[in-house]
């Protein structure tokens, strides 16, 4: 309860911040979109990468503090924009040696057994992303990214960390390669209030690897998350809402659901 | 349309697994029975055998846990190594019950494999049951995960009314380390011959490392379990890895046998004094409490004549050998004098020795 008063607490204070009052009518996206933020905007969230517009048709995506133990970073660039149809094509490289080592350890806190040596490991994922406008205020976004990982050495199986949320996001490095697709929608409720849905899978087909050998009992092939969330505009240009993510994996010992619910915010700054 | 929406509501709640079972209650316990069992002929004398198996770790793995050792996850081929010597014992001395300790099932220090389903699958038991000690998602120390470890019951013999019985948590841990920790339990079950003869079986794993009255609290629980299993002269066999050693036993403080590199104890400035776990002293008189109500496989005075015969654990891995006696057999009907053996021989197979025993059921 303590935690929980705690998180509520440093996202009030991250709007103390937020109260610049903004004229625009255009709607803001909580989720990532395939439009490119314009050149100079900057938007960012909790536990979605910030945003930032290099120029109208090129952004950069990286989280504010993450970034520095799980360096990752995307670059979005919109080759297509028609009527209510936008595409562009992501990018991204993300290096989690030095998380994973950071969580390595004994005692309280040790994530990962320190019996293990993680290698350098980076994964490489490109991807399009679609988003079509139903009108100005409700809008459907496609998404299909290949991920493959290029590792110094095999990662042991036993380093995995078999928790919802974390192992479809690590996968790639037990798997070498996979794919992430998403289908989201996002718009006005009603008056200040926005919905955002979206359901994401995370596919390992490609077989054969150390981990499946390892953990043979149980498929490791297919991963989602199903989000659903409410946001108020609390101004023009920050949100704040409440989600139920709900995950289904397959995990070594066998298929589980999770529900994991949680606060957020977005912030756009112009 | 609300009724759609309350449905898949509760699928939700129904799929997710608590985080961290605290088995707060009596419960039944986990069936593994196979689906085309046939039951043995019916026997007067029955062989019974308990075996903390250690989760398919063997001796020779240095636990963190327990032996000073720096690994955590075995890998699928140690684990299946392990277990599949341990598996070729139990098929060669061929008991009728099996007590089980310490077996897991979706571990990830054991590659997860189902170790009450592949003891099943490789011998000729028809009838298992399991009740887990520590069931958690995820525990975040030590790179530990997911953990589900417990205790189990095998038979020839169809078994029936199967219990998951928790004991007393540790008193000597902070309010966060016990509601992560091992809650330890009694594992009961009926079991009935084709002639119509039955007994219930109790197998008891009691805390390891407690340093307080933890484990005199759990036997009270224990014999209470125990006692209500004999009403109205129901034959009853029990037995597991009690922690404790015989109370005519010569040698109780083993901190200098179990110490690791570095620790030190016994001397002045020394804290804590002892290893955790390793001195009896202050709980040598328990077992009494079991003595008293029921007869041992193994006499205190054929114990005291020959105690390292019946010495049934050790700490430090081979070539050290068995150095004190933990696991017992017990029951309300007399055992065949001189059948008790602790299969000192076993010594890879697990920190503890197989203990077996000859038991007249009528």
């Amino acid at each position: 309860m303590r935690n929980l008063t705690l998180y509520i607490v440093i996202c009030i204070l991250s709007f103390a911040s937020l109260f610049a009052e903004e004229e625009s009518q255009i709607f803001r996206f909580y989720d990532e979109t395939a439009n490119v933020l314009p050149k100079g905007d900057f938007k960012y969230s909790l536990f979605k990468n910030a945003e930032y517009g290099i120029t109208d048709d090129l952004s950069v995506m990286a989280h504010p503090l993450l970034v520095f133990v799980n360096p990752s970073i995307d670059v979005k660039y919109n080759f297509y924009k028609k009527d209510e149809l936008t595409i562009s094509s992501i990018h991204g490289i993300n290096y989690p040696t030095l998380m994973m080592n950071s969580v390595k350890g004994s005692g309280t806190g040790g994530f990962i057994s320190p019996e293990f040596k993680i290698p350098i490991m980076f994964s490489i994922h490109n991807g399009v992303i679609a988003t079509y406008k139903l009108d100005n205020s409700h809008f459907l976004t496609g998404k299909i990214a290949f991920e493959f990982a290029l590792n110094n050495s095999d990662l042991a199986p036993g380093t995995s960390l078999d928790i919802p949320v974390i192992l479809p996001r690590t996968m790639v490095y037990y798997k070498s390669t996979g794919f992430d697709i998403v289908l989201a929608s996002e718009g006005s409720i009603w008056h200040t209030f926005d919905y955002h849905a979206s359901t994401e899978f995370f596919l390992f087909p490609f077989g054969g690897t150390n981990y499946e050998k390892e953990y043979s009992e149980n498929s490791t092939d297919f991963f989602m998350e199903i989000n659903g969330g409410a946001y108020w505009n609390v101004v023009k240009s920050a949100k704040l809402g409440i989600t139920g993510k709900l995950c289904y994996g397959q995990y070594p010992f066998g298929s589980q659901w999770h529900l994991i619910p949680y606060l957020d915010f977005v912030k756009y700054i112009e | 349309m609300k009724i759609k929406l309350v449905l898949f509501l509760l699928l939700i709640l129904i799929s997710c697994d608590p985080v961290i079972d605290t088995i707060d209650e009596v419960r039944e316990a986990e069936d593994y029975s196979k689906e085309n069992a046939v039951s043995a002929p019916s026997k007067d004398t029955i062989l019974v055998m308990t075996w903390n198996i250690r989760f398919g770790c063997g001796s020779e793995i240095l636990w963190f846990g327990d032996a000073c050792g720096g690994r955590t996850i075995l890998t699928k081929d140690e684990v299946t190594t392990n277990l599949d010597r341990v598996i070729e014992e139990i098929n060669r001395i061929h008991p009728d019950i099996l007590l089980l300790q310490e077996v897991d099932i979706k571990t990830k220090r054991v590659a997860y494999i189902d170790q009450m389903k592949y003891i099943m699958d490789r011998t000729y038991f028809g009838w298992g049951i399991y009740a887990t000690s520590w069931k958690i998602q995820f525990i975040p120390s030590d790179g530990i995960g997911r953990m589900d470890f417990g205790n189990a019951i095998l038979s020839v013999w169809p078994i029936t009314n199967g219990k998951h019985h928790p004991l007393p948590l540790r008193g000597d841990l902070d309010a966060l380390t016990k509601s992560f920790y091992v809650r330890e339990n009694a594992i009961s079950g009926h079991v009935t011959m084709p002639n119509g003869t039955e007994f219930n079986v109790v197998n008891v794993h009691l805390s390891a490392f407690a340093t307080d009255d933890t484990k005199h609290r759990q036997l009270v629980t224990y014999l209470q379990i125990c006692e209500g299993l004999t009403v109205g002269g129901m034959p009853l066999l029990t037995g597991g890895d009690f922690n404790l050693l015989p109370p005519n036993s010569d040698s109780l403080d083993y901190c200098d046998e179990d110490k690791c590199e570095g620790e030190h104890f016994h001397s002045p400035g020394d804290d804590p004094m002892h290893k955790d776990g390793s001195n009896y002293a202050p709980e040598i008189e328990w077992m009494n409490l079991v003595y008293d109500k029921f007869e041992s496989s193994l006499p205190l005075d054929v114990y005291k004549a020959n105690q390292s015969k019946y010495f049934s654990h050790a700490t430090i891995p081979p070539p050290y050998m068995w150095d004190r006696t933990l696991d017992y057999l017990f029951a309300n009907r007399p055992w065949v004098t001189g059948s008790h053996i602790t299969h000192q021989d076993l010594r890879l197979h697990s920190d503890h020795a197989p203990v077996s025993a000859l038991w007249r059921i009528k």
